[in-house]
């Protein structure tokens, strides 16, 4: 009975990974970036790097905001200030335009960049939607509504969680195996690496997939809030996650009290915490009132806090998130622990490595079932010359999904430093090149499902990271030689130079790997070698 | 937080991490390059070590960040004290010893590190 639970599972374990191992790592390479968002968007805005330097204190920072809304945003119903914090050097404003609409009607949003210590407009950025882009893709793809994409990686996750289950009960060795490793053994190799990534960040693994569902439960499991609330979801949202009253304007100007004094109260109030956004509604106005949001906390936590303000004489009006239940508290934790907004550098660094061993176990995982099944039909493929439909749909797709992906990424930087400047929808052209490069290599996979593809598709990607330090220095000023050697730019820039180096030259080695031993089954002595060449990655020799 | 007692954890992580594997027959072999047995006292005393050290771990991690996000942290810095072990044990398996006493002393020395500046 034992032997046949863990048999079921093993079925379990390879089906429910199989079939959604090509969107589980798209979620897992672009879900690992994203935990340095804010520093890719960093990168992917050249313009800002020499405002990355000295802090401005979050009082003054409001100030100088304020001082720019109401000389550039006068008559806007709401304002919403996003002051600088250690990932994010500049000032960003945004307003709401009532005298512009955009393509649905409704007023414009407009926004503007500034230097926190002055309040003067940054020079205008290059329009890209930088890491936010692929923190968006991790959980809602794109070229598709919201709540499909969201169901789409809602379902996906959910065989993720089963199949890691369903692997833990399969694992045979999960001790005796812990440290083991061996190279150069074909399809033990593939195995031992599989669970070598699997089991030793298998904590991470676990709580990555369960708070990511956790993420959109609203969506997966409405159930209890429907039944409790009798559809009312407005109410829920409202109780579970309150938002302050807007109050209606009274029609008498009046001027906006000073923020200094506000974030000083806010600061005092929450410990020491600090403040990440203002928001400011009917401003310049008797009625108006500014919010007060607190920037994550270095707890693991994540349950936002604000407090509000009258606007125009300072008072105090309310508080919101100061103690919250346990149900919001439980749910705190696993959204902070997802989003890691909590954690420093050092800590990031740590869920960035687990987050690039979960990528290895995916795509290892889906290697693994191409060299299996090659392995088990072997004679037959060496008859016919052919391998099944299946096996080569999966191995076409294989080479579209890993080695593709990376070249879609590396595509997505090139052309935010290629793409002129100033021209028009730039942020939708960089996500085009981005698509555009991952199906060219998809097409191409499967149309040619090869060994030589893999080598192809690899070396492309390798070429594209490992230059992109090149690239950054023939048209930005801040190159490695500036950010590095001189250490004068700004961190985050260096970082990503660094490990797109790094990756590229990994990539490159891997291709490199794979043509050795393609000239080695090609040259074995008293093997005749068949038409077809072998098409995984696994070892023949 | 302070790198001096992340350094101090992670050095711990990788050398307790060492000592469970010169507890495991495939490892020992490895480390030592020939067929040598491991005695049952060995055995107890490495698994005994290496448990130490990952308390110890786990304990200094709980003290930079506290309960809650030490926990997450700690958990963080066994997987990146592993990895590199299990790189070692693989391709240079006679050096991984000499690295985990290296660490343990550099273990020592960062956390009074640590300890007078904190």
């Amino acid at each position: 009975m034992k032997e046949g639970f863990r048999q079921s599972m093993a079925w379990l374990h390879t089906w429910s990974g199989l079939l959604t191992c090509w969107v589980l790592f798209l979620v897992f390479v672009s879900g690992t970036a994203s935990y340095f968002r804010d520093e890719i968007t960093l990168w992917m805005q050249p313009e800002l790097h020499a405002a990355a330097g000295t802090p401005v204190s979050a009082a003054r920072a409001a100030e100088t905001a304020i001082g720019f809304l109401e000389k550039e945003a006068v008559g806007a119903p709401r304002w919403f200030i996003y002051l600088p914090n250690p990932r994010n050097v500049e000032t960003t404003v945004r307003w709401i335009n009532p005298a512009k609409k955009n393509a649905n009607g409704r007023p414009a949003i407009e926004h503007a960049e500034l230097d926190p210590a002055t309040g003067e407009r940054l020079a205008a950025p290059r329009q890209t939607r930088g890491g936010d882009f692929l923190y968006r893709l991790h959980y809602e793809l794109h070229y598709m509504s919201r709540t499909t994409g969201r169901w789409i990686i809602a379902f996906c996750s959910m065989f993720m969680l089963v199949a890691i289950i369903s692997g833990i009960v399969t694992h045979k060795r999960i001790f005796k195996d812990f440290f083991t490793f061996r190279p150069k053994k074909g399809q033990r190799s593939w195995m031992d690496a599989h669970n070598a990534v699997a089991v030793l960040a298998l904590p991470y693994h676990l709580m990555i997939t369960y708070t990511g569902l956790v993420t959109l439960m609203f969506i997966v499991m409405p159930f209890g809030m429907q039944s409790a609330y009798q559809g009312n979801q407005k109410a829920f949202f409202a109780e579970a996650f309150p938002q302050p009253a807007i109050s209606k304007p009274a029609r008498l100007s009046a001027p906006i009290t000073p923020m200094a004094p506000l974030v000083a109260q806010a600061e005092k109030h929450w410990d020491g915490g600090h403040v990440g956004r203002i928001y400011i509604d009917n401003p310049g106005d008797a009625k108006a009132s500014v919010n007060l949001i607190r920037l994550p906390r270095k707890q693991v936590s994540y349950v936002r806090q604000s407090m509000q303000f009258d606007g125009s004489t300072g008072a105090l009006m309310g508080t919101i998130g100061d103690a919250s239940s346990a149900a919001v508290e439980a749910r705190g934790v696993m959204f902070g622990l997802h989003v890691a907004n909590f954690a420093n550098p050092l800590l990031r660094t740590l869920f960035f490595i687990s987050g690039l061993m979960g990528c290895v176990m995916v795509a290892t995982g889906a290697l693994l079932w191409a060299v299996k099944e090659r392995q088990a039909h072997a004679k037959k493929i060496a008859q016919t010359g052919r391998a099944g439909f299946g096996l080569r749909l999966v191995e076409g797709l294989n080479i579209a999904a890993i080695a593709g992906l990376l070249i879609a990424f590396g595509s997505y930087f090139w052309a935010n430093r290629l793409l002129p400047v100033g021209i028009e929808g730039r942020a939708a052209l960089e996500i085009r090149s981005f698509f555009v490069a991952w199906s060219v290599a998809a097409v191409l996979a499967l149309m040619r499902p090869r060994r030589g593809m893999w080598q192809c598709q690899l070396t492309a990607s390798g070429l594209l990271f490992a230059l992109l330090p090149i690239l950054n220095a023939l048209t930005t000023h801040t190159h490695l030689g500036v950010t590095l050697l001189r250490s004068e730019g700004p961190w985050a820039v260096a970082g990503f130079d660094l490990f797109s180096l790094g990756l590229g030259l990994a990539l490159l080695y891997a291709a490199r790997k794979l043509a050795h031993r393609r000239l080695a089954v090609r040259t074995s002595p008293g093997k005749k070698q068949s038409t077809h060449e072998p098409t995984t990655l696994h070892q023949t020799t | 937080m302070n790198g001096l007692g992340f350094s101090t954890g992670l050095a711990l992580a990788f050398a307790g991490w060492t000592a469970l594997s010169l507890g495991m027959d495939r490892h020992y072999a490895d480390i030592h390059q020939r067929e040598k047995e491991l005695g049952p006292r060995m055995r107890r005393r490495y698994r005994l070590a290496g448990t130490l050290a990952l308390v110890a771990s786990f304990m200094v991690n709980a003290s930079l960040e506290g309960w809650g996000a030490g926990t997450v942290l700690y958990l963080g810095t066994l997987t990146a004290g592993a990895l590199p072990l299990v790189l070692m044990l693989t391709y240079a398996p006679g050096r991984a010893v000499l690295l985990a006493k290296g660490t343990v002393g550099m273990a020592m020395a960062l956390g009074l590190a640590w300890w007078l500046t904190g």
